[in-house]
């Protein structure tokens, strides 16, 4: 009977643990990333198409095989090159947008962080071209993925937005950091949002421009 | 049987956090950098990359962008104006695979005035942010309809084995170092582009090496 009470309290501090671990405390530290909604420009991310590591949270936990799209390279396992249009909600021009990614080195699955460094080169022909540096947080698709799992078994997250930019992280900066041609004076800081859906994975970023 | 339960529920609670402490999560490559300190200040640090082999190719074209050298650049065109994303590996001076480089050119502002700017990104390392003007179009040339390369064609070389791209707009004709993130994050400074030619090939093609030369220090 001992031994029973002992398996079962060892059963529950485990699930228990691993809840814990999926509620992130640690996060609910940090300072929530926020922008003025007033004055936002929304890029789409049209036709995305990538090489390297799927940024997924399977992959940043190394759980992911490497696909065919992976990089050979000892290097450039987990790093990421993506291209895509980017097309204005505004309807105005669209822009062609690099972005490169990396996992991060203090990723910590006991402080609760999965991050992907991320840079972007954002530019319009005849126009100029804004470069923004920021991280991508994809521990709430980790948590979700294993909401998913306890739930029904699979380990996807939930159709949805995911904001990738949702903390604040003291040691990293998320914004504008250069900018050419007729955007030279542009400054400002931006998010990252990915959507899953039934057809597969896009995104969106929010830029909230300011003039240096 | 309660402290049976209890003292296995604060073991099960331990077994999951020391689990997560020693999760092996993904870690970085990493060679040993080459970075030359400067007697007048600041750190020198050379990247290299070899055309056409370290270009990288994508497998699909995105949605919008024309695809040029075999999927390994891409156009965004508007009328008469174009950018153009070139994107390659990049290599530290012993030739090491260490990171990925996309280099984004068209004109911007001033007509006849091309603009190149570079996303470098070492995994182990971090990212650095450059932008220069040029003083050779690599951007996209429409011969006979169609988007080409110009440098990896023998025309545009003629004599010239090495061709410097930066001109500007800092002195003595440099491009600007930006900003950079992780292990750059402190450094601004100047760089220099140049390509050098190594070999003219029986298709008319070309190969050789993309040589980035940054000088950087701390930011003030």
């Amino acid at each position: 009977m001992r031994l029973l009470a002992a398996l079962l309290g060892l059963a529950c501090g485990c699930l228990t643990g691993l809840l814990l671990l999926a509620a992130n405390l640690p996060a609910r530290f940090d300072t929530p990333f926020t922008l003025s909604s007033d004055n936002l420009t929304r890029l789409d991310e049209r036709g995305t198409v990538a090489r390297g590591m799927s940024a997924s949270a399977l992959d940043l936990l190394g759980l992911e095989a490497n696909g065919p799209a992976a990089f050979g390279d000892p290097a450039l396992r987990h790093a990421r090159l993506a291209l895509s249009l980017l097309q204005p909600d505004s309807g105005g021009a669209p822009a062609l947008g690099v972005k490169l990614s990396a996992s991060s080195a203090d990723n910590s699955l006991l402080r609760g962080r999965l991050f992907a460094d991320s840079a972007w080169s954002v530019a319009w022909p005849g126009h100029g071209s804004l470069f923004l540096v920021g991280y991508d947080d994809y521990w709430p698709l980790l948590a979700d993925s294993l909401a998913a799992l306890l739930r029904s078994g699979r380990l996807e997250p939930r159709p949805g937005a995911y904001l990738l930019s949702g903390r604040r992280r003291p040691t990293r900066f998320q914004g504008v950091v250069g900018a050419s041609g007729a955007l030279a004076e542009f400054a400002g800081r931006y998010r990252e949002w990915l959507v899953v859906g039934d057809a597969g994975r896009s995104g969106y970023l929010e830029i909230e421009p300011h003039s240096r | 049987m309660k402290r049976a339960f209890f003292f296995s529920f604060v073991a099960g609670l331990a077994l999951v956090a020391a689990a997560a402490a020693v999760y092996p999560l993904p870690k970085h490559e990493r060679y040993l950098s080459s970075i030359e300190v400067l007697t007048n200040g600041g750190r020198r640090e050379d990247f290299f990359i070899h055309w056409p082999q370290d270009r990288v190719r994508l497998p699909a074209v995105p949605d919008g962008l024309q695809a040029l050298a075999g999927q390994t650049a891409f156009l965004l065109a508007s009328g008469q104006q174009a950018v153009m994303a070139e994107l390659f590996r990049l290599r530290d001076v012993s030739g090491n695979v260490i990171g990925l480089a996309a280099r984004i050119s068209g004109q911007a502002g001033q007509a006849n005035v091309t603009r190149s700017d570079w996303l470098l990104l070492v995994p182990s390392r971090g990212s650095l942010l450059l932008s220069q003007q040029d003083s050779s179009d690599l951007g996209p040339v429409r011969l006979a309809g169609q988007w080409r390369l110009p440098a990896e064609t023998a025309r545009f070389w003629g004599r010239a084995r090495s061709r410097r791209i930066s001109a500007g707009p800092l002195p003595g004709g440099r491009g600007r170092v930006l900003r950079g993130t992780g292990e750059f994050r402190r450094l601004a400074g100047s760089y220099s582009e140049t390509w050098e030619l190594q070999e003219v090939l029986a298709d008319g093609g070309t190969r050789g090496r993309i040589h980035l030369s940054t000088i950087t220090e701390a930011r003030r």
